[in-house]
């Protein structure tokens, strides 16, 4: 159907109205920021200008990289879409509808349109323009008030709204043309809140911009006088009137979701016939291959199910750039240019990367398996990336911490590059698949009580999602490091070097050959990240999270929890004709606390024998299947004396939730289909035919179990959507009875009156499991009794709470609240591995002595059962370190420089941020006094502020009284200069705490058997070696003898005559410290190679979690010149 | 010494070659002043890394390489201009037949990678590299050989081989033989069991366009290399002052193991000591004809019985250099003492060798006490005291040894670099798909290294090596008349031509004869190569009646 178009709706001023709130704010930003577009950056380009793409094209073959050809040119017939990325522009609406139908909506004035952004079958982007759709939002009238329901009544309330409104807004946007379209009286809703709701009549107020919606509220909150308004004696109210606002907070592309059951990331029909694609150049706006309109109500929306279950062929790009920063500086963009970008790409459903490049500013010789492409000038460089950007034409973006490095530094350097002069470079900042419109960030807090609170640079790309995996690891995964290099580590079995950026320099100023090496270098970190995609299903994961709570892709990555189940809270709201009231914000004060989870007090020990463990399964979940509780059935402690007693049930905190044969709740309802939609998930997912159908459906049934999971969450935040305390509180109330309940249940009835072999013990339990010891001595004899016993439990407990038994641990160390360490058995005849909880083994702060020592230690005690062979090995490792025999390596410590730090760098920043003095700070900054090359870096403080450099240190011994922070010292520096280390600070410091906790259960007296013994008295502090500037130099070193350092005159040789006898003897003692050092060099170095895949060139990482092992290379060189200027003295 | 027919030869050590390399002196300068303390650390080799000897090997037999690789080509009627030469790897271009020289590398797929380096334990830090039981009780020697079969190249187990130079690497794959009438004979094929990590080749093949990988039809190494001008002045000189009736003999021992009474042989009943008296006697003797024909004993390391398997705890004392620095516990001194007590023995062995006016070449192996890395250095004269005062007769050599006897260059070493090259070998058609590979026997490894043109192809990877940089010491330069290697399990030797085949006129000049030296303790037996015809025979103290 060919029809005249309007304008593109871009031309008039395009806007986001997607994001701009977090956790803490959910209503729309007020439009003013927004809507008021500041042209002075973006003024029309001249036409030459715009015609960016066939200036800079890459002449290589381009279909190596690009989307399929369009198939689809015609709207006769069904387009089939996957989209991932909506947003919302006002524009001029529709004049006619595609599919013949009348045209709904506003007609005039500007209206905002929706932009759904996809993918078809066969991988061609598409953007569908929906139109039509209007905002609006519900205001409860006063209980028991009513409203005249007549056109008359609600034509003149409009005329009052759209008065109080246009007074309000200023000189914003869509203040000349209509703004309330209409009003409607709706009585066949109620408010989620209470088992009797207090509100059941609303007002729905139709309004042409959503931004409108946030004045309307605070009008309506505010309270008019409004015609028409009876009370509850049926006599017209005159005075103001305060209505509640209800899902005003409700953004306005998720109400269209919801209101047309779009979940996210699902499959899109358009119907034949029902739209218009846009074919012409001149009325396209976007670089999307296919474009289309479409009337709101037209769209048909795929559940996820069958068929539609599918992936498309999402195209992913992974890139990564290199900057050249100045000495003693990071990057940054307003000086230091970008030196390379690479590239990989990759597309859903295929294995492996589909096309590899890189961008190298200046020569670089060729890489086999990737494309290079080398400019003369950073602009040229840039331009041709962007050129490759939009041929490529990625709907996923990613990278590794891309979000609040690699985005910004690039728009920032492009900005910086045009404001010299290079005005060409503005285009460069077009990365969406708009045309003309530029990308733009914004700093941005987040916070989330699961995440934390952290800083963020967010940056809309229309129509591209970017998706980092850095802080994708960060919430996922509980690491020590999640440096990239460890990361992959981890989950890949693959090293990268890491490089440290004063090398990417000096690399970068030599010849192509070092381009190359660093061209290498880029790519591998653009690759990785791609590669962790794959490796951890991550797409797919996200997916169907999105599918199933109902929110866009890039809601999950930018948001936190709540949006999730607020989504899946509105849409079953709207199946049953409730409304969601939209509550004011409480301030952080009115954050009242409850009683959280409960821990039953550990019997420390150690025990021989096996203990079982009981989990509820799904506790919270369950707990609120199980007990009704629900915003919809509560009832207050007023409104229940007037309720049938055995209609509702008190909890065990006092609060009162009618019964579900009474009344069903939202959340029970909610959390039901979820968990049976989990158990046909995971059935799907044994019966998958393949592995892709099965990482789907494992997806699938993650992100319905962690859903479940965040219902509670989302109840007990403080400042949430729709915090209910006395639901959380009582869940975990409920919690905690029924883990004492399991408790004594068991007690009383594995018991020997009971006609059991030993009466049974719960030794710990927390928030949902429960240990037990039946008293039995072998896994087989616990197996039966735990299985009983958990099906007692169950028996007595009300459905769907179910205590499962799955694992049975023997030996058992149980140190702690939430510190335990056990041999895990899930089936009789073999155990599992060790589990440990709560143990210092991963955290980072620590030296890796202490780890080592706590690893070997529990292996010994658990796994080999050897407890006097743990003790020995101790005492062992504290002898060496006392008697300085510990690899330096293994004492290192590393911290990142944070916030605050940049002021004690004398790099600015505020003494406010650094009250504190902290060891890794003092020292970078006695580094940076030393040379300035090489002290690590403190991150610009608008980026990196998670990954500041780490600077290493270990604890040298100072003057008496010297603070920690004075005796910090570079291990490199230790090394060369034969520093003593202060092992004492080691032993009381790092390893008497945990050494003391883990010994505590086991022997009597750690403290004095483990740490002060006979293996204490000994203690040796070398000398340090002679150095320009230091002290040492100004003792006079007197030749000694090198047996038995007696003093010798000079040229006496070095052997005094008592000890000349004994030469051989001495010669062979040194020597073996020259044999043992030469190995330990070749062993090291060679590995080094091997690790980081390279032969013919020098290892550059520095890196400190590498497995090349950085400090004890460097200390075996030291090592080796020590050993031989000794042995040399000799002579041959 | 009164009526010796002894057959003295001329000898040039040219060892020191490899002495620059073995752990250099530094200028010892004690307390010295601090800039120049400052400047040795930065001269310090150590402060290098392993690329530059890459490099340098690299550099040492790219030429050849490639020589051998035209030659080969046009041997088979290919047009060289059909085929590129690619300077660096990187320079590659798809789907041309091109030469690539550069360094062999095998990557064990990472999970497959023995984790030594997981966890900070000094003991294990060698004990792949290097296992405990190699060289101390050569009965075990195939068990470790075999343990270490596991870690044989298996593309199908992820393991990717590789081409490398300073430029970047390149994937290798072997092509099917024969394609487009380049009929490659199978010797010529690629074969990861063939090569080790570090040894240089040539490869011609064409690389794939989409994957990148090299697909090889033929390998080529440097060969054995051309000999010296014989300088005619030396060979007369030999025969004409000599007036000897025999042929100037050397004999070739290794594994002495000084210090130990036993491994008694339970065979024929003789103790170790014994038997070295034995061979002393047969030495000294003038009576017994072929002893007396002996110019020059080589002592190919393996001079003092390796101590016992230290413990772990010992081990750990010796691994701080600053913890022995001042303070020696007692148990360093426990633990040398019976080192400094096999010493003395050798010392008064190699003494009365030399008394008898025999010169005895000393090449330390890998118990003897001297340094760990390639080139080793000699014995310290502090420890062979009686011995170094036969100032012209004895001559403590570097490890590995090289020497011009009689105007015919000698060449060898204590055998580490082939027993460690031996695992990465396998013996005859690794196409079988029954997995039971067997390794190399001594003396193919001993021929596979005059291929390569290289002595120690391994080191620095596996075989602990000095980082040289100028250039790799071990680089085969000229061509030896002799080549060995020491503590063998059995005796073995060939001959081999100048183009690397088996020879096959004895007589012909410009053969190489390769010695596989067994060890003395385990063996009693000694080898004798005669200096001008390069006959070789092994004798045997096993049976000698007593």
């Amino acid at each position: 159907m060919t029809r005249k178009h309007p304008p593109s709706p871009l031309t008039s001023s395009p806007k986001r109205l997607r994001g701009g709130y977090d956790e803490e704010d959910f209503d729309f930003e007020p439009p003013e920021d927004d809507f008021d577009y500041d042209l002075t950056d973006n003024q029309p380009l001249p036409p030459n200008e715009m015609d960016e793409d066939t200036k800079t094209t890459i002449a290589i073959d381009a279909t190596k990289y690009t989307r399929p050809p369009v198939t689809h040119l015609t709207p006769d017939q069904d387009l089939n879409l996957q989209w991932l990325d909506i947003d919302t522009i006002s524009g001029s609406p529709l004049q006619s509808n595609p599919s013949g139908k009348p045209v709904t909506g506003a007609t005039t004035g500007s209206v905002p349109i929706i932009r759904i952004y996809g993918v078809n079958e066969i991988g061609n982007s598409v953007v569908v323009f929906i139109h039509g759709f209007t905002a609006y939002a519900h205001f409860a009238l006063p209980k028991g008030c009513t409203l005249i329901d007549s056109e008359d009544n609600l034509g003149s309330i409009r005329s009052k709204l759209e008065e109080a409104l246009k007074s309000k807004m200023g000189n914003q946007q869509g203040k000349d043309q209509q703004c309330v379209l209409g009003v409607q009286y709706v009585t066949n809703k109620s408010s989620i809140m209470g088992y009797d709701p207090a509100h059941t009549k609303f007002v729905k107020v139709y309004v042409s911009l959503p931004g409108m919606i946030t004045k309307l509220k605070s009008i309506m909150e505010e309270g008019m006088v409004l015609p028409g308004i009876l009370d509850g004696a049926g006599s017209e109210v005159k005075d103001i009137v305060m209505m509640s606002p209800y899902e005003c907070n409700v953004p306005y592309v998720m109400r269209y979701m919801i209101d047309f059951d779009i979940t996210g990331a699902s499959w899109l029909t358009l119907p034949r016939g029902s739209y218009g694609l846009r074919v012409e150049e001149g009325e396209r706006g976007t670089h999307c291959q296919i474009e289309a309109d479409i009337f709101y109500n037209e769209l048909i929306p795929r559940k996820p199910e069958g068929e539609w279950s599918k992936v498309a062929p999402l195209r992913i790009l992974s890139f990564d750039i290199e900057c050249q920063g100045r000495k003693g500086y990071f990057p940054e963009a307003e000086h230091d240019p970008v030196i390379q970008i690479a590239n990989s790409l990759s597309v859903y459903g295929k294995e492996g990367e589909v096309f590899q490049n890189v961008f190298t500013l200046k020569g670089c010789l060729p890489i086999v398996g990737a494309q290079v492409i080398s400019s003369d000038t950073e602009e040229e460089m840039l331009l041709k990336w962007r050129s490759f950007l939009h041929a490529s034409d990625a709907d996923i973006l990613t990278g590794y911490n891309v979000q609040n490095f690699d985005i910004p530094y690039l728009l920032d350097r492009a900005e910086a590059l045009w404001k010299k002069n290079s005005a060409e470079l503005r285009i460069f900042t077009q990365w969406g698949r708009v045309k003309n419109s530029q990308t733009k960030k914004r700093q941005q807090m987040f916070q989330s009580s699961a995440y934390g609170r952290r800083e963020n640079t967010e940056t809309d790309i229309e129509g591209r999602v970017i998706f980092d995996m850095l802080p994708y690891m960060q919430r996922n995964h509980k690491l020590s490091s999640y440096s990239l290099n460890s990361v992959c580590a981890e989950f890949l079995s693959q090293q990268k070097e890491d490089v440290h950026h004063s090398i990417i320099s000096d690399l970068q100023n030599g010849s192509d050959a070092d381009r190359h090496r660093l061209a290498v270098y880029c790519l591998k970190d653009a690759l990785l990240p791609q590669r962790l995609m794959d490796k951890l299903s991550v797409l797919i994961n996200y997916v169907e999270m999105a599918r199933v709570t109902g929110v866009p892709v890039s809601f999950l990555i930018s948001r936190g929890q709540q949006i999730k189940v607020f989504s899946m809270i509105l849409r079953k709201c709207r199946e049953v004709n409730l409304l969601v009231p939209t509550l004011k914000k409480s301030g952080p004060g009115q954050d009242e606390g409850y009683e959280g989870a409960t821990v039953l007090d550990p019997i420390k020990s150690y025990y021989e024998v096996p203990i079982a463990t009981l989990d509820f399964a799904s506790l919270y979940p369950s707990i609120m299947q199980a007990y009704n509780l629900c915003y919809s059935t509560m009832l207050s402690a007023k409104e229940a004396m007037s309720v049938d007693a055995d209609k509702y049930k008190k909890s065990e905190n006092g609060h009162i939730f009618v019964k579900s044969e009474v009344k069903k709740g939202i959340l029970p309802i909610i959390l039901e289909e979820l968990l049976s939609a989990r158990k046909r998930a995971k059935k799907d997912m044994k019966n998958a035919p393949n592995d892709f159908e099965k990482a789907v459906q494992n997806g699938r049934q993650l992100a319905l179990k962690v859903s479940a999971n965040s219902v509670y969450g989302f109840t007990g935040a403080g400042v949430g959507q729709l915090p209910c305390l006395p639901i959380a509180s009582s869940v975990t109330s409920y919690g905690r009875y029924l883990l004492e309940r399991t408790r004594s249940y068991v007690e009383e009835n594995f018991s020997i009156a009971h006609g059991y072999q030993h009466d049974a013990q719960v030794v710990y339990g927390d928030t949902d499991s429960v240990m037990v010891k039946f008293g039995t001595k072998t896994v087989e004899e616990t197996f039966p009794l735990a299985i009983e016993a958990a099906e007692k439990c169950s028996a007595i407990f009300p459905d769907p709470i179910l205590l499962e038994f799955e694992k049975v641990y023997f030996p058992y160390l149980l140190m702690n609240k939430k510190r335990y360490a056990g041999l895990m058995w899930t089936q009789v005849d073999k155990y599992d591995y060790m589990d440990t909880k709560g143990l210092e083994t991963v955290r980072r702060d620590n030296c890796a002595l202490v780890r080592e020592v706590i690893q070997t230690s529990l292996d010994k005690i658990i796994i080999e059962r050897n407890v006097s062979g743990a003790i020995e090995y101790v005492k062992s490792q504290i002898a060496d370190l006392l008697q300085n025999k510990m690899d330096i390596s293994r004492l290192v410590i590393t911290k990142s420089l944070n916030k605050g730090a940049e002021y004690a760098l004398g790099l600015g920043g505020k003494a406010d941020d650094y009250k504190n003095k902290q060891a890794h700070v003092e020292l970078a900054a006695r580094m940076r006094k030393r040379d300035p090359g090489s002290a690590p870096q403190m991150a610009s403080a608008s980026f990196f502020l998670h990954l500041g450099d780490r600077v290493p240190y270990v604890i040298i011994t100072g003057a008496k009284g010297a603070k920690t922070f004075e005796k910090a010292e570079d291990p490199i520096y230790v090394l060369e200069n034969n520093v003593p280390i202060d092992c004492k600070w080691y032993l009381t410091n790092q390893l008497s705490k945990p050494l003391t906790r883990i010994f505590e259960p086991i022997i009597d007296n750690v403290e004095k058997s483990l740490l002060q013994g006979d293996h204490t008295r000994k203690i040796f502090i070398p000398t340090p070696t002679a150095k320009k500037g230091s002290l040492m130099m100004f003792a006079h070193k007197k030749a000694t003898c090198m047996g038995c350092k007696a003093g010798m005159n000079e040229n006496e040789g070095n052997l005094c005559k008592h000890c000349l006898p004994k030469e051989s003897q001495l010669y062979l003692e040194k020597l073996a410290v020259l044999k043992e050092a030469e190995l330990r060099y070749a062993h090291l170095w060679a590995e080094a190679q091997r690790i980081h895949g390279t032969l013919h060139t020098d290892i550059m990482c520095t890196g400190d979690g590498c497995g090349c092992q950085f400090y004890r290379r460097k200390k075996v060189q030291a090592d080796i010149r020590l050993a031989q200027e000794q042995l040399d003295k000799f002579g041959r | 010494m009164t009526e010796t027919t002894r057959a003295y030869t001329a000898t040039h050590q040219s060892w020191q070659r490899f002495h620059e390399f073995a752990a250099p002196l530094i200028s010892s300068s004690g307390a010295g002043s601090a800039a120049a303390a400052a400047s040795n650390q930065q001269h310090h080799p150590y402060a290098r890394q392993y690329s530059h000897v890459y490099s340098a090997r690299l550099a040492g037999l790219r030429a050849r390489c490639l020589e051998n690789a035209k030659a080969k080509l046009s041997e088979n009627g290919v047009d060289l201009k059909d085929v590129d030469v690619v300077d660096h790897i990187i320079g590659v271009k798809d789907g041309k037949l091109c030469i690539l020289v550069g360094t062999i590398v095998k990557e064990l797929d990472p999970k497959r990678r023995p984790n030594v380096a997981a966890e900070y334990n000094d003991r294990d830090t060698c004990s792949f590299l290097f296992p405990e039981g190699m060289l101390v009780d050569n009965s075990k020697l195939e068990g470790a050989q075999e343990s270490l079969r596991s870690y044989l190249f298996d593309s199908k187990k992820g393991d990717v081989l590789h081409l490398e130079d300073e430029s970047g690497r390149v994937e290798l794959a072997a092509a099917g033989a024969g394609e487009d009438g380049m009929d490659v004979d199978n010797s010529d094929a690629l074969d990861a069991n063939k090569v080790c990590t570090g040894v240089v080749a040539a490869v011609i093949g064409e690389v794939s366009a989409d994957k990148g990988i090299m697909h090889v039809k033929s390998i080529h190494f440097a060969g054995v290399p051309a000999s010296d001008d014989k300088s005619g002045d030396e060979k007369r000189e030999s025969v004409v002052d000599g007036e000897a009736k025999d042929d100037p003999m050397i004999l070739l021992v290794s594994g002495l193991a000084c210090g130990t009474d036993s491994p008694s042989d339970n065979q024929t009943g003789g103790s170790l000591a014994l038997r070295r008296e034995m061979l002393l006697e047969y030495l000294t003797s003038s009576k017994l004809g072929n002893g007396a024909g002996v110019s020059r004993v080589i002592v190919a390391g393996g001079g003092i019985a390796p101590k016992p398997a230290v413990s772990p705890e010992s081990n750990k004392e010796n691994s701080t250099a600053s913890g022995t620095n001042g303070s020696k516990s007692k148990k360093v001194k426990h633990e040398t003492t019976p080192m400094a007590l096999s010493l003395r023995e050798l010392d008064l062995y190699f003494a009365e060798i030399l008394s008898a006016g025999i010169p005895v070449d000393y090449i330390p192996g890998w118990h003897d006490p001297t340094n760990a890395n390639w080139p080793q250095r000699p014995i310290h004269s502090c420890l062979l005291p009686n011995s170094c005062s036969f100032v012209d007769l004895f001559q403590r050599s570097t490890n590995p040894y090289e020497s011009v006897v009689g105007g015919e260059r000698v060449l060898g070493s204590d055998g580490l670099n082939v027993t460690d090259l031996r695992r990465y070998l396998t013996d005859g058609d690794n196409s079988n798909e029954s997995g039971d590979a067997k390794a190399v026997s001594t003396i193919e490894a001993l021929k596979q290294t005059l291929k390569y043109g290289h002595i120690a192809p391994t080191g620095p990877d596996s075989l602990p090596m000095f980082p040289s940089s100028e250039s790799d010491p071990f680089v085969l330069s000229k061509r030896p008349s002799v080549y060995f290697s020491g503590n063998s399990e059995k005796f073995e030797t060939a001959l081999v031509a100048s183009n690397g085949a088996d020879a096959a006129d004895e007589d012909a000049k410009n053969n190489t004869r390769l010695v596989c030296v067994p060890s003395f303790a385990l063996t009693g037996e000694v080898v004798l190569v005669n200096m001008n015809t390069l006959s070789c025979e092994v004798i045997s103290f096993n049976d000698v009646g007593l």
